[in-house]
């Protein structure tokens, strides 16, 4: 083999030199862009099966009552529908803070601003609100 | 070789290039404290509104202290109980307007600050180069140490470019 063709000594330093200069520019770049994620805030404020379900937990609770239990019944299924509202920024800030998330937005935001590769994570805060509420008991009364 | 580190080079830079220029979020909530425009704004309006209550106050307490007085004379005298009717209900209608006229010019000084907030943010966009620049309403979740939040560059520039916004009060 011809030795010309060999890289030298001399050489590979400048390569590898290269390469370290590229990998840091990369990072100082790639530091300028958040991690952005996002949601779709509307369906998790109004439009999850979860909001259905407490309404049909309150619809049975509901049957075989008048008056005023009826009412009770009817304020705690309120009341549910708004501790689902008050946790759901709790439940984006833990998958956000899970994910090393810089930003969260809405898609309609996101659409906006062009952040049109972030990763959606309705279904994961999604999953932690039915968690948390699905099971529990409406609780008419308290 | 050097054909090779050249090839290096660009593929660096193609792998660089990639990165998009970055969402930037300002927290406005604390702009009556944080903005001198606004917080000057809003010493203005106290002081005005102490001004108002105190401008007619005597003129009222004398009238209405006079008022009394001839209700309780015998015969009682209707015309001159009207006539004094007649102006505190006049004194009241210009206190009205006089707090209209500042409930507007508030508005107005509001509407002033709120341009140069939006022209900050155009120029906080231009100069970091951002895709956008958000509210911390438009967002449903900011990493509290974000490089991405820029609220204090903004009330610089806001300070810098809007110190302090005039109350012109309109003459009633």
């Amino acid at each position: 083999m011809n030795r010309r063709h060999l890289p030298g000594t001399k050489t590979c330093r400048r390569l590898a030199i290269s390469v370290i200069a590229c990998l840091s520019t990369s990072a100082a770049w790639a530091s300028d862009a958040w991690v952005v994620l996002t949601v779709d805030a509307a369906y998790l404020e109004s439009g999850m099966p979860l909001y259905a379900k407490i309404a049909e937990q309150a619809a049975l609770a509901q049957q075989d009552v008048a008056g005023e239990r009826k009412s009770e019944i009817e304020l705690a299924r309120d009341l549910r529908q708004s501790e689902v509202l008050t946790a759901l920024p709790e439940a984006i800030g833990e998958v956000a803070r899970a994910a090393d998330a810089d930003l969260v937005l809405d898609r309609a935001v996101a659409r906006r601003v062009g952040e049109l590769t972030a990763r959606d994570v309705t279904a994961e805060v999604e999953r932690i609100l039915v968690a948390q509420f699905s099971q529990l008991p409406l609780e008419p009364g308290t | 070789m050097s054909r090779l580190l050249i090839a290096l080079y660009l593929s660096c830079l193609s792998l660089a290039a990639p990165a998009r220029a970055p969402v930037l979020v300002v927290d406005l909530s604390e702009a009556y404290t944080r903005s001198t425009a606004l917080a000057g704004l809003l010493a203005d309006i106290d002081a005005e509104l102490k001004q108002l209550a105190q401008r007619h106050r005597p003129a009222l307490e004398r009238l209405r202290g006079e008022l009394q007085r001839l209700k309780q004379q015998h015969p009682a005298d209707r015309d001159q109980q009207l006539a004094i009717a007649r102006q505190i209900s006049d004194i009241e209608a210009t206190a009205e307007l006089e707090q209209e006229n500042l409930a507007q010019a508030n508005q107005t000084a509001i509407a002033e600050v709120d341009s140069a907030i939006a022209k900050v943010k155009a120029v906080l966009q231009a100069e970091t180069e951002a895709r956008a620049v958000l509210d911390i309403q438009e967002t449903q979740y900011v990493r509290p140490d974000c490089p991405c939040l820029a609220t204090e560059r903004l009330y610089e520039l806001l300070n810098e470019r809007l110190p302090k916004v005039e109350l012109r009060l309109a003459d009633s």
